[in-house]
């Protein structure tokens, strides 16, 4: 199968600073693919290979089984950059036909093209307005509707949400799941973890250069899914008891617990040890860990130096 | 198309700088010059200078510094095109796209000589036309010389793109300058007859005259083509013909070479 991004072990580094660590993963064709990561992570680093505006120290990447250096390979991308740059004397309709024609875009569909961006992104007021006059939120619907020109089959978000207010957010969100269902592939780089996890078919976490965790957003879920105890009497033996099967150490912050189980059958057993030991159960659910919260508890354990988790 | 895309943008952005304008005014200085600005009476050692002559020097002083106005505003557009465009991050947004880092600089040098260009033409032609109101004739000397320029804003503009990828933009137009100047005072002993009676050129003159681009072969070129003398008796055009394509390729090569390995 022909994957859209196929990076293989891909190294980049700045000197001594290593800004990518053997980066491998590939993107599904028609899907929507998260890649979240702290700031300095090295996120739009490889979002800048991918598109060659960055050259990699080592490795390989390819979209749609062309290799970055080639032209023919950004014929298939749109990209949306972290706080877009435009000529600020273009007007908004002008700005799109430059980018038109830098597509190689045919002149008597050009119109149309822009016309359709134009419709998508709400702009078609402001069509003459000049880009250095419009708010935030507009210049960033301008580059997303810069990003869909000529119908890309992937396309590179790096930070959408920037600047959108939350009518903004839903419309892109909804825009995304529009392209999605017809084949187009997104790589959406956010910080935006509530958007990602709403979006998002599979994410990837990346941290100081490295993929710390990689897989779809169910599997994600899943692999942080804990039971939550609320309990009163709990002390270091029922702890210790519970620990001998337990993923990992109960995490306690009151008298909540949370603790990873290696089987769900094991919470009767929770219960159990806890009421014979003269503890009082007052609540005990199974709850799935947040994309959020997975994602800060990764990335600082990671920081920490005891992430046994890799993908 | 794509590099007309760029070029179109280009020319707008140049457009929009005040600079073109104000090099502008100055070189139509330059042109009332020569509608007929009287210098009044030049003696020599034994001789008055009379009219025609004076009109030449007139005619001369107004070439040299139309063409060394063009020259700074090429230049100085020059220096801005490429690493503006990477330092406001507007290049790595027009690189994503299917289009090649030489096609980029192509789409970004074209603007700056087409603008240059047009100073210079502008400029010629009102020359031509004050030269017709003066004298009731028209030639061919003066659009022909300022043909020869165009020449030198290219090769000049190519070297400013060239040194802006090494040097910081602001010093590359002053970088540029200084070449051209000593190309030009190199050239002298060579092109200017009177001065090849008293002055010999060391061997560090010769050096320099052999090995910088041309600049002001071009210009001598120019100057004898609108005094009516004969160009390329002093001058070797094949020489200097075989220097502007060596400095052309080797500006454009060293331009796109490093503009690929250019991160953005």
């Amino acid at each position: 199968m022909q994957f859209a991004i196929e990076a293989h072990s891909l190294v980049k580094k700045y000197g001594s600073i290593t800004a990518l660590d053997d980066i491998t993963l590939e993107v599904n064709r028609g899907e929507i693919f998260g890649f979240l990561g702290p700031n300095g992570a090295g996120k739009s680093t490889f979002v800048k290979i991918i598109l060659n505006l960055v050259r990699a120290t080592s490795g390989s990447v390819r979209i749609f089984g062309e290799p970055v250096t080639n032209v023919k390979a950004r014929e298939t991308i749109g990209f949306l950059p972290e706080n877009i740059r435009v000529y600020p004397f273009l007007s908004i309709e002008e700005f799109l036909r430059f980018h038109c024609e830098l597509i190689g875009i045919a002149s008597q569909n050009i119109k149309m093209a822009i016309d359709n961006c134009l419709c998508a992104m709400e702009l078609e007021s402001v069509r003459a307005q000049k880009i250095g006059t419009l708010s935030k939120g507009m210049l960033q619907r301008t580059g997303i509707a810069q990003a869909m020109l000529g119908n890309p089959e992937l396309l590179i978000f790096d930070e959408p949400t920037s600047g959108l207010d939350p009518i903004g957010f839903t419309e892109l969100r909804r825009l995304l799941l529009d392209m999605k269902a017809r084949g187009t592939t997104i790589f959406l780089n956010s910080h935006q973890l509530s958007e990602v996890e709403r979006t998002c078919d599979r994410v990837a976490i990346l941290n100081k250069g490295r993929i710390i965790k990689i897989g779809s957003r169910d599997d994600l879920s899943d692999r942080g899914k804990h039971l939550e105890v609320t309990a009163e009497g709990f002390t270091d033996s029922m702890a210790a008891a519970i620990n001998a099967f337990s993923q990992k150490n109960i995490e306690t912050e009151g008298n909540k617990l949370r603790i990873y189980l290696t089987s769900e059958k094991d919470s009767v057993n929770v219960h159990r040890i806890i009421v014979e030991a003269g503890g009082r159960v007052q609540s005990l659910a199974w709850k799935s860990e947040s994309l959020e919260e997975l994602f800060y508890r990764l990335v600082k354990n990671e920081d920490m130096g005891f992430n046994k988790d890799r993908p | 198309m794509k590099i007309w895309a760029l070029t179109k943008i280009g020319l707008k952005e140049c457009l929009r700088q005040r600079v073109v304008y104000f090099i502008f005014l100055i070189s139509l200085l330059f042109v009332f010059m020569a509608k007929g600005c009287d210098i009044g009476t030049i003696k020599s050692e034994n001789l008055l200078i009379g009219k025609e002559a004076r009109q030449g020097i007139s005619f001369g002083i107004s070439f040299h510094g139309i063409v060394f106005w063009s020259i700074m505003l090429c230049g100085l557009l020059a220096s801005q095109a490429l690493t503006r465009d990477m330092d406001e991050g507007y290049a790595s947004a027009t690189l994503a796209r299917p289009l090649g880092r030489d096609a980029y600089i192509a789409g970004k040098l074209l603007p700056v000589i087409i603008i240059s260009t047009l100073n210079l033409t502008v400029l010629g032609w009102l020359f031509c036309w004050f030269f017709y109101r003066a004298t009731g004739g028209i030639t061919m000397q003066i659009p022909l010389s300022f043909f020869f320029m165009t020449l030198s804003l290219a090769l000049y503009g190519l070297m400013i793109f060239c040194l802006s990828l090494f040097i910081p933009r602001q010093l590359a137009p002053l970088a540029g300058i200084v070449v051209y100047m000593i190309s030009c005072w190199s050239s002298l002993p060579y092109s200017v007859e009177n001065l090849k009676i008293f002055w010999t050129p060391s061997v560090t003159v010769q050096r320099l005259h052999l090995l910088l681009p041309k600049f002001g072969d071009l210009q001598c070129i120019g100057a004898s083509i609108l005094s009516g003398q004969q160009p390329f008796d002093a001058v070797n055009p094949l020489a200097v013909a075989g220097n502007i394509a060596v400095y052309v390729s080797v500006f454009w090569y060293v331009t796109v070479w490093v503009f690929k390995r250019r991160e953005l």
